[in-house]
């Protein structure tokens, strides 16, 4: 194979070069024009000509005294020319060996005269030359050299020149282009995004804002925004303060997370919106200004607000009737109406019972879905937490008689206070001591402790029913899980467990079950104790 | 302290009127008024003039705290004692009742064996705080 040497890498060099200047073929340029004219005129010669060579041809850029555009590469002086730096001159083509049988010597343009100065790119390459020819045998002087030399640094000037224009304009180009598909990407999505600069003044407002804004702001002068549209606080009616608009609130350095605002806008219906929004720095930490991103909620609140609309009124539909069922039957029960047989009164409380339970489930049901949908208010405050736990016992006993089993309170030395919903506790309470209850045999004892640890009070409720397999104890606590099918035929909901685990979730407690198939079970919760918590009580 | 002895129930629902009635009749021995509505209630307000009323809350049209409001605007029941029955149970619903000037609030569903218990005891603290 033929190692590539030093005159393949010079074409190589040349050739990129060349493409780098994207100069082969291009249109004749004045300044090129102006030096040939200068050097043919000063010199007397009848064709000066800036040529250069790509792989097979020599092309003028310029040429003066000249009608072709290019000759083959075979025939031309400059070729032999661009082999070292220096001025080449051939005083007489037909006594020289390298010329005399070239067929521009021989045929037109009949060259007897050669001088020329290679050209380099701006990175070095030799690329051409600014050559003059004579059809006559002469010789130039020293100072016609040097200005022959002079107008080939001027060629290689006006290069360098010319590709850093076009270096620009191809970079501005790409700005213009890469900032149309910014603003393309900016109005094609459906958020609102607006951005500022450090001193506040917008400099975005894609579509979607000026849609929701009823028109673009930033064509706008400030004492006009106000007939376009008022902006208001999450509720929809309060006034918003300059300073809480988000945009502002980025720029001054704050995390905007998902901050509600109305927006009204003339024409359009009330718009709630989210913004999310920050500060925008350079890498070195110098501001350049702010953005903020804006989700459309409307829709989103409009249908959590059916949705609680909804659970009111179920619980008001289901409720009222079985108001009347549960009620009539109480009053039939009570003898108020007359006397009953034995089987009316077992009758009755068949129904009544499940009537009852067809309550509780409703009850539950409501809580389960407003523990999910965040619409759970838990009114907690600083309280003891022993008395509490008595009135659940207390509360239970007829409960525990009916079944059998005896109830103990086992309390600590000490009684402690805790941040807590004490009808949320007592609701608690009711479920593990009715499930304790339940699952309980006849004559056995049934033992809520009360514990104190270093930074929690727990209330654990032990009875000696039949246990729970180790498999199943992960789910109890989900939703009609496997123990809940059995407290269901037992007359439970299939839901106390989950509701359990939300509620003192919610209170910042925690919940949990230990027990070994026939021995038993232990359902406990714990809770923070008040002097261990710095927060304020929590909603 | 007087006596409890009429009481006007305003409640859409005809089940519940009735169940209410014998609790509060039978069993309580008062004298009930029913109305369908809280207008009904307002048209017979002076005619059968009741020393407590028994109010719902969810009721088609107008609901039980514009029905309060409207008695509250009456010379007669400016200040008469007004209980709410509702199936809401949020105690955080619960207080905002109470601060509608309202005298108590019972809960639905309610036992009807010891509704009137539940009525005097509002009727005497009621009169308690005068």
């Amino acid at each position: 194979m033929k190692q590539p040497n030093d005159r393949d890498l010079a074409l190589t060099k040349r050739l990129q070069a060349l493409q780098q200047l994207n100069i082969m073929d291009s249109e004749p340029e004045q300044a090129f024009d102006d030096i040939t004219a200068i050097a043919a005129s000063i010199l007397g010669m009848p064709i000066a000509l800036i040529s250069l060579l790509d792989d097979s041809r020599q092309w003028f850029k310029s040429k003066v005294g000249l009608d072709v555009c290019e000759t083959p590469i075979g025939s031309a002086f400059c070729a032999h020319a661009i082999l070292s730096d220096a001025l080449m001159e051939v005083s007489d083509a037909r006594e020289d060996a390298r010329f005399a049988e070239n067929p521009l010597v021989l045929g037109e343009p009949h060259i007897r005269f050669y001088a020329g100065v290679p050209l380099s790119s701006p990175g070095g390459t030799r690329l051409g030359t600014l050559c003059v020819i004579d059809s006559n045998p002469r010789q130039l002087d020293n100072s016609q050299r040097q200005l022959l030399i002079s107008l080939a640094r001027l060629i290689e000037q006006l290069l360098m020149l010319r590709q850093e224009i076009r270096s620009n304009e191809e970079r501005q180009r790409q700005l213009v282009e890469q900032q149309t598909i910014n603003q393309q990407l900016l109005d094609s999505v459906v958020e609102g995004v607006v951005a500022c600069d450090a001193q506040g003044t917008l400099t975005l407002f894609n579509n979607t804002a000026q849609q929701w804004h009823g028109g673009n702001i930033m064509d706008l002068a400030p004492d006009q925004w106000a007939s376009h549209y008022h902006l208001f606080d999450d509720d929809g009616t309060t006034p918003l303060l300059v300073e809480h608009i988000p945009l502002l609130r980025a720029l001054r350095g704050e995390t905007v997370r998902n901050v509600g605002m109305c927006i009204q806008a003339a024409g359009q219906p009330p718009r709630f919106i989210e913004a999310n929004g920050g500060q925008l720095s350079t890498p070195q930490g110098q501001l350049i200004g702010a953005v903020v991103v804006m989700h459309d909620v409307t829709e989103r609140r409009r249908m959590d607000l059916l949705k609680r609309n909804f659970v009111a009124s179920v619980s008001h539909e289901l409720r009222t009737p079985l108001t009347s069922i549960s009620g009539a039957i109480s009053l039939v029960q009570s003898g108020t109406t007359g006397p009953l047989s034995a089987a009316a009164e077992k009758m009755l409380g068949i129904a009544q019972l499940n009537s009852k339970r067809l309550n509780q489930m409703i009850n539950d049901l409501l809580d389960i879905e407003r523990l999910e949908s965040g619409q759970m208010h838990l009114i907690s405050r600083v309280q003891p937490l022993l008395p509490i736990i008595r009135s659940a016992c207390e509360i239970n006993q007829s409960y525990a008689t009916e079944f059998s089993v005896s109830l103990e309170l086992d309390e600590p030395a000490a009684d402690h206070e805790v941040i807590i919903d004490a009808n949320r506790i007592l609701q608690v309470m009711d479920n593990y001591l009715s499930n304790a209850i339940k699952f309980s045999p006849a004559a056995s004892k049934v033992v809520v402790q009360v514990e104190l640890l270093p930074d929690r009070i727990q209330v654990n409720v032990v009875d000696q029913g039949s246990g729970i397999a180790e498999k199943d104890q992960p789910r109890l606590f989900q939703r009609f899980s496997q123990l809940e099918s059995a407290s269901r035929r037992s007359g439970g909901t299939g839901l106390g467990l989950s509701i359990t685990r939300e509620l003192i979730t919610r209170m910042g407690g925690e919940t949990g079950v230990v027990s070994i198939p026939g021995q038993g079970a232990r359902f406990w919760f714990s809770l923070p104790l008040a002097e261990a918590t710095t927060d304020s009580p929590v909603h | 302290m007087s006596e409890l002895e009429r009481i006007m129930h305003i409640e859409d629902d005809p089940s519940i009127q009735e169940v209410a009635r014998v609790a509060l009749e039978i069993v309580g021995g008062f004298t009930v008024m029913s109305c369908a509505s809280g207008t009904e209630g307002l048209e017979n307000l002076e005619a059968f003039a009741p020393q407590l009323i028994l109010l719902d809350v969810m009721m088609p049209g107008m609901d039980g705290p514009e029905t309060l409001a409207r008695l509250r605007r009456t010379a007669y029941a400016a200040s008469l004692p007004v209980v709410f029955m509702t199936a809401k149970v949020q105690s955080q619903e619960i207080a905002e009742y109470h601060q509608l000037s309202a005298a108590g609030v019972i809960v639905k569903p309610f036992d009807p064996m010891t509704l009137a218990d539940q009525i005097r005891g509002i009727w005497s603290q009621s009169h308690g705080q005068r």
